[in-house]
C-alpha cells in the first residue's frame, strides 16, 4: 500500500510538471475556427481526463459485472471507488470542455451532442453515488447500485459515439488522427494519455484499500507535501500566463511577411505596427501550409518586444486540473492514513 | 444470482440507453431547410452549405439598408455606409435547396477570424430568423442576383477555418 501510494504521488508531481511543459511548449493547431489558437493547448489537459475517466468508469463496469455474476460483495468497494474517481474527472472534464469551448466555441455551454453527453453521464454516476448511500440495507445496497452502476455506464460509448449521433462540434477521432499522430504532439500528449489515467487508477486503487480498512497509519511528512507541490505547480503555470494580461494586449488580424519575417501587423484596436527591420516570428512554423501567416488570430502584448499571449481559459483549466488532482489526493491520504 | 437482478439491469441498460440517445440526438443542429415555411421571428441554430458567391463587388440591401459587398468565395464582407469594420455574409443551402443569407450580426468578425478567414464547406450557426426580413443580392449596375430570406448570426459555432488538419505550431523559445 506504501509503495502504491508513493507512485501515485510521484506520478501527479510528474503529469503536473508535464502540464506545465504542455502549455508553455506543447505543439496546438495554427488556424482554428474560433478564438486564439493557443485556445488548443488544453487538449492536454481536457482530452486525458476525459479518457481517464471513461477508463476508470469501464474499470467500475468490470468490477460490478464480477460482484454480480461471482457473487463477489467485497467487490462493492472497486466498484464505488472506480466511480467515484471517474465522476471527479467528468466533472474535471466538463469543466475544463466549458471553459475552453468559450474560446472555441464563443460561449461556455452549446448543448454539443458529447457536452450533452458527458453532462448526462455525469449526473448517471452521482446518481449512483446518491444510490449508493441512501440504501440502508448494506447487502441490497451493493446489490442495487452495482445492478445500476452497468446501467449508468451506457452514457460512456453513447458520449464517446455522440459525434457520430448527431451533427457536433467536437471533432470526429478521423478529424485529429493526423494532428495526434505527429511526433511533436505525440511526445507531450501519448505521455498525457498514459500518466492521467493511470493517476486516477491507482487513486480508485488506494481509495478501495483503504475502504477495505487497509491503513498505512502514517506516511512520511514528505507525502503530504505532494499535494501541495501539484496545486502549486499548477498555480505557478496559470500565474505564467496570467501575467502576461497585466500589459495591455492584442489579437493579430492580419500581418505582412517579408521573408518569413514579419514586417507589419494589423491589430484588433485598428492600428499598424510596422517593423523595419522585419523581426522573427515569435512563432514556428510563421506561415500555415496554405501560406497564411500563422500570427494571424493570436493574442500578443508588444510591451518589451513582439510576444505570444497564451489564452487565459488555458491558465484557466490548468488552475481547475491541478487544484482538482491535488485535492483528490489529499481526500486519498486523509483515508489511507487511517 | 437469480433471474430478477439480471432483468432490473436489462431493465435498467434500456431505460438509460434510450434516455441518453434521444438526449444526445436532440442535441443535433438542424439543417437549414427546416427554417422553410417558419412564418415567425425565431432563435435558431441551424447548419448548411456554404455557396460560392464568386469574388468582386455586389451590392447588398437588407430591410432597405444598403452595403457595399465584397464577395470572396464562400463569404462576403459587407461594409455600411461610412464605416470601415465589415461584417460577415454567408449564403448557406439546406439539404433540400433552401437558401438563405446568413448575416454576422456584430462588427468582430474580422478581429475574430482575420482579414482572410478560410471557411470551411459547411457553417453552422447560432442566430434569429426573421422570415419577414428580406436580403438582395445586386450586382453594381442593380441587377438583381438573388433575393434571399436572412438569419442574423450571433455566433459562428462552426466552420471558419480547419484546425486539426492544419499542420501544429508552436510558441518560439525565447
Amino acid at each position: 500500500m506504501k509503495r502504491l501510494v508513493a507512485l501515485l504521488l510521484a506520478l501527479a508531481v510528474a503529469d503536473a510538471l508535464l502540464t506545465l511543459y504542455a502549455i508553455a511548449r506543447g505543439p496546438f493547431p495554427l488556424q482554428v475556427p474560433v478564438g486564439p489558437p493557443t485556445a488548443y493547448l488544453s487538449i492536454y489537459i481536457h482530452v486525458p481526463i476525459a479518457w481517464a475517466s471513461y477508463i476508470l468508469f469501464t474499470a467500475s463496469l468490470v468490477s460490478a459485472i464480477l460482484l454480480l455474476s461471482r457473487g463477489r460483495m467485497d467487490l462493492d468497494r472497486y466498484v464505488y471507488s472506480f466511480a467515484l474517481v471517474g465522476l471527479v474527472f467528468a466533472g474535471l472534464t466538463l469543466l475544463t470542455g466549458s471553459i475552453w469551448a468559450k474560446d472555441s466555441w464563443g460561449s461556455y455551454w452549446n448543448w454539443d451532442p458529447r457536452q450533452t453527453g458527458v453532462l448526462l453521464l455525469f449526473i448517471a454516476y452521482a446518481a449512483y453515488i446518491a444510490l449508493r448511500h441512501s440504501i440502508s440495507d448494506p447487502e441490497r445496497a451493493v446489490r442495487v447500485s452495482a445492478s445500476y452502476s452497468i446501467a449508468a455506464y451506457v452514457m460512456v460509448p453513447l458520449s464517446f459515439i455522440a459525434v457520430r449521433i448527431a451533427e457536433s462540434l467536437h471533432p470526429t477521432p478521423e478529424d485529429t488522427r493526423v494532428f495526434f499522430s505527429r511526433p511533436e504532439v505525440l511526445q507531450i500528449f501519448g505521455v498525457k494519455a498514459l500518466l492521467v489515467p493511470a493517476i486516477g487508477f491507482l487513486a480508485s486503487i488506494a481509495l478501495a484499500r483503504a475502504r477495505g480498512g487497509r491503513s498505512l497509519g502514517g506516511l512520511p511528512p514528505a507525502a503530504y507535501l505532494a499535494p501541495l507541490a501539484v496545486a502549486a505547480i499548477g498555480v505557478a503555470g496559470a500565474a505564467q500566463i496570467l501575467v502576461d494580461y497585466t500589459s495591455p494586449t492584442f489579437v493579430v488580424v492580419n500581418a505582412t511577411l517579408v521573408g518569413g519575417r514579419i514586417a507589419e501587423l494589423t491589430l484588433s484596436d485598428g492600428s499598424r505596427m510596422s517593423f523595419n527591420p522585419p523581426m522573427d516570428p515569435p512563432l514556428e512554423p510563421p506561415v500555415t501550409s496554405e501560406g497564411r501567416p500563422s500570427i494571424v488570430s493570436h493574442i500578443v502584448s508588444l510591451d518589451g518586444g513582439l510576444e505570444i499571449v497564451v489564452s487565459w481559459t488555458v491558465a484557466a483549466n490548468t488552475l481547475i486540473y491541478s487544484l482538482g488532482v491535488a485535492l483528490l489526493l489529499a481526500g486519498i491520504l486523509r483515508r489511507v492514513r487511517g | 444470482m437469480g433471474f430478477r437482478a439480471p432483468l432490473m439491469v436489462l431493465l435498467f441498460v434500456a431505460l438509460m440507453a434510450g434516455v441518453g440517445y434521444a438526449a444526445i440526438y436532440s442535441s443535433n443542429y438542424d439543417d437549414v431547410s427546416k427554417l422553410r415555411g417558419v412564418e415567425a421571428r425565431i432563435r435558431a441554430i441551424v447548419r448548411g452549405d456554404t455557396i460560392d458567391m464568386g469574388v468582386g463587388k455586389l451590392i447588398l440591401e437588407v430591410d432597405g439598408k444598403t452595403f457595399r459587398l465584397e464577395a470572396r468565395g464562400l463569404y462576403g464582407l459587407a461594409y455600411q455606409p461610412g464605416s470601415d469594420k465589415p461584417t460577415a455574409v454567408f449564403l448557406l443551402r439546406g439539404n433540400d435547396g433552401f437558401e438563405v443569407l446568413a448575416i454576422y450580426n456584430k462588427d468582430d468578425f474580422v478581429e475574430k477570424y482575420g482579414t482572410n478567414p478560410v471557411v470551411d464547406p459547411e457553417v453552422v450557426v447560432d442566430g434569429v430568423y426573421d422570415p419577414a426580413s428580406k436580403a438582395i443580392i445586386k450586382t453594381p449596375g442593380g441587377e438583381i442576383v438573388g433575393e434571399y430570406n436572412v438569419v442574423f448570426i450571433d455566433r459562428i459555432l462552426k466552420g471558419c477555418h480547419r484546425a486539426y488538419s492544419e499542420e501544429p505550431g508552436k510558441i518560439r523559445d525565447a
